[in-house]
């Protein structure tokens, strides 16, 4: 029966009739009501995060099953939970944002559904053709995204630019993909992962390997790794605040999930190339990422280097996989470290970016404009410090952890250099994010007092905070639940190569 | 004898041509047909290489190029829209005129 | 011979033929030139300006709008061709792919994009 296997599509389906939903409801709302839309979704987007978390209780629910390159597995499910919470906040950030421009509200929130949808999917293919497919379905719509504010030339622009980048990504991906069915004779993982298995031989095969560096590029440029980050700035001041919110966070996720379970379960022969790349890639990326955001005085641009050095930290996870000694199972470490960096970039960044959007709806989008505020404002004021000092890496918030974790994976790697370039870098992260502080706290200005914060910012603000707070000082749950999710993954090949 | 590396060959150049024109082209319209050329040079590939195989996975590099069309088309329609709205708020379609985005 | 040889034949013949039709007319025909019939032809219409024009933009949108719409023939097409042995789910599939089309369809429509504004 091919009806029965509908029951592992439950996730994306519901997304996806969530977001037609929110289309027709567009249609029929009056003009001033559309706030309304965006309320709808949120609470549509809770309901399904609790959903999906008693579907996995659920005993009849096939815990891990796999359908012609789309698998259901914890890891996914995992991702997806993420995934929800990343698009509800980001709802939660717009609703009021896009008040004043009351243009195609309904059509904006089922953009970011589609988003979502793409990034499920893209944690859950096991066949190239699924990964390309889910790849553009998470782009397409950031594109439109971007180029949201049709009347402010900047939105155009950032969105002109991360069309051009985009499609060259998708360009590189689908050609890489096309080398390596070249040279493998098949698109599916698992066929891929057994193939490179078992014959060694054909790990070093000019045209895989060419196909898995154009694959590698692609995935650096969507999520901004350094020698392909110089679109990120751009875009993201361009950009209506709350997307550049939600670009920030959910596509990386998804990127990073996807090449998690590629490497994690694929990639075991050719390891040798990848461990000694990424240590590199990871040491580029966070030192260019923190010396460059010294410099910036845009908010969006701050967070955006911010943004590229804490993708730096994540790919320190991707090269501490060789584990200390001999008969310890700490391959998993560095990806429970990424699992972990990840949920805590999420909050973290969220966290911030939430705070950019309510300034930015009030017209401050400048480090400099920022004086005084902890007088006029001392709430605001005190969050975003908290969110910065996450995203520094200061104890007990859960950055501090996240970073923790990561570089115990390095040290427990024997990569020293790297650890200790991560330490350097957190230092040096310190100075421009204490430097907003100093202008928020210690810098006087008379001024206008901004309005405080609507109800559905709150929340958002709210969650994202507690969120920072509470998985800092008990950071078990999650670390718990990640070595349960990256554990099936990892069975397979490794029974492979011990053969 | 035209053999699998001539196809493979051909697709690099293709890829080459339309990677240059994504570097060098100042018109966004000109920009948005190299990136169709790269699209293509894959799907060259895809083609060959079905046909080469023959073999349990060869159907995947023939669906391959259907849905590549289908995205193309669609990552076009999305690009073609921004560029209008460039065009209306800027009088231009040359992507090095938009320049507002500097540090 | 080969299947490309008969079609390297039949493109040869073709281009010959028209060549070859081209150069008798010349030589059977009159030949007596004056500005209206060497103006360009535009179906009776008085030409003017040059044909280098920036469309409207408007065209654009419809084009788009054509080309987003006319990719479903695509999937269509192989479809249709193996319904028979596919069976019921994948007819249902397929109405599950034209009814996200038609919604995409009636959104263009209320968004006012299919207005000649």
């Amino acid at each position: 029966m091919k009806g029965s296997h509908l029951i592992i599509f439950i996730p994306e389906i519901a997304v996806l009739s969530l977001a037609l939903l929110l289309l027709i409801f567009d249609w029929v709302t009056p003009k001033g009501k559309k706030v309304w839309i965006g309320y709808f979704s949120a609470v549509m987007i809770l309901v399904f995060m609790g959903g999906f978390l008693c579907l996995a209780k659920n005993r009849f629910f096939p815990y891990a099953a796999s359908f012609h390159g789309f698998v259901f597995d914890a890891f996914a499910l995992y991702f997806k939970e993420l995934f929800l919470l990343v698009v509800f906040l980001a709802t939660l950030f717009s609703v009021n944002f896009f008040k004043q421009d009351d243009e195609g509200q309904g059509e904006y929130y089922a953009l970011l559904l589609f988003v979502t949808l793409g990034c499920f999917l893209l944690v859950s293919s096991a066949d190239l053709l699924m990964l390309f497919l889910s790849f553009e379905m998470m782009s397409i719509p950031l594109y439109v995204m971007c180029a949201y504010r049709k009347k402010d030339s900047k939105s155009s622009e950032s969105g002109l630019k991360y069309f051009l980048i985009g499609a060259i990504t998708s360009a590189l991906l689908l050609y890489g993909i096309s080398l390596v069915y070249a040279a493998t004779g098949t698109t599916n993982l698992h066929a891929f992962i057994e193939g490179l298995v078992s014959a060694n031989k054909l790990a070093y095969n000019p045209i895989l390997l060419l196909g898995l560096i154009l694959m590698l590029c692609a995935f650096c440029f969507k999520i901004a790794a350094v020698p392909f980050h110089m679109w990120a700035p751009d875009v993201y001041e361009g950009a209506p605040a709350p997307v550049v919110a939600f670009l920030a966070v959910s596509p990386k996720i998804a990127v990073i999930g996807l090449m998690t379970r590629l490497f994690l379960a694929g990639m075991q022969p050719l390891q040798p190339f990848w461990v000694f790349l990424f240590a590199v890639l990871a040491a580029f990326t966070m030192t260019v990422g923190n010396l460059t955001a010294l410099f910036q005085q845009n908010l969006k641009r701050l967070l955006a280097y911010s943004g590229i050095a804490q993708i730096g930290y994540i790919l320190v996870g991707f090269a501490s996989i060789q584990p200390f000694f001999k008969n310890m199972p700490t391959l998993q470490l560095g990806y429970q470290a990424i699992l972990f960096y990840l949920a805590a970039y999420l909050f973290s960044d969220l966290a911030a970016f939430g705070i950019v959007t309510y300034l930015s709806a009030h017209g401050i989008e400048d480090v400099k404009s920022l004086k005084g505020l902890a007088e006029k404002n001392p709430m605001i004021a005190f969050l975003f410090l908290i969110s910065l000092l996450s995203l520094a890496g200061v104890p007990p918030l859960v950055g501090f952890v996240g970073k923790f974790y990561l570089f115990l994976a390095a040290v427990s790697s024997r990569l020293y250099w790297l650890a200790l370039l991560g330490v350097v870098n957190s230092v040096i992260s310190l100075f421009y994010y204490l430097r907003v502080a100093r202008t928020m706290y210690f810098e006087k200005e008379e001024g206008v007092s901004i309005p405080y914060p609507s109800f559905s910012m709150q929340v958002a603000l709210l969650v994202a905070v507690l969120g920072i707070l509470i998985i800092g000082i008990y950071p078990f749950m999650i670390t718990h639940f990640s070595l349960q999710v990256l554990t099936p993954l990892s069975n397979v090949p490794i029974s492979h190569v011990m053969k | 004898m035209i053999g699998i590396f001539h196809y493979l060959a051909l697709s690099a150049v293709l890829f080459c041509i339309g990677l240059y024109g994504v570097l060098t082209r100042r018109n966004g319209i000109a920009v948005l047909m190299s990136i169709e050329l790269m699209f293509n040079a894959a799907n060259i590939n895809f083609v060959a290489f079905s046909y080469y195989f023959k073999g349990i996975h060869f159907i995947s590099g023939e669906v391959f190029p259907l849905f590549v069309i289908a995205v193309a088309a669609s990552e076009a329609a999305v690009g073609l829209a921004i560029i209008l709205s460039l065009y209306r708020n800027k009088k231009t379609v040359n992507v090095d005129e938009a320049n507002q985005l500097r540090g | 011979m080969n299947t490309t040889g008969y079609i390297l034949v039949f493109l040869a013949v073709g281009i010959l033929f028209v060549i070859g039709n081209y150069f008798l007319s010349s030589l059977l025909r009159p030949f007596r030139p004056n500005a209206k019939k060497l103006a360009t032809y535009e179906c009776g219409e008085e030409p003017f300006g040059t044909a280098w024009v920036q469309y409207n933009v408007r065209y654009y949108l419809f084009a788009v709008f054509f080309v987003i719409f006319d990719v479903e023939a695509l999937f269509l097409i192989p479809w249709a061709v193996v319904l028979k042995s596919l069976g019921a789910f994948a007819f249902v599939e397929m109405l599950i792919f034209l009814f996200l089309l038609f919604i995409a369809l009636i959104h263009v429509w209320k968004k006012g994009g299919l207005k000649w504004v």
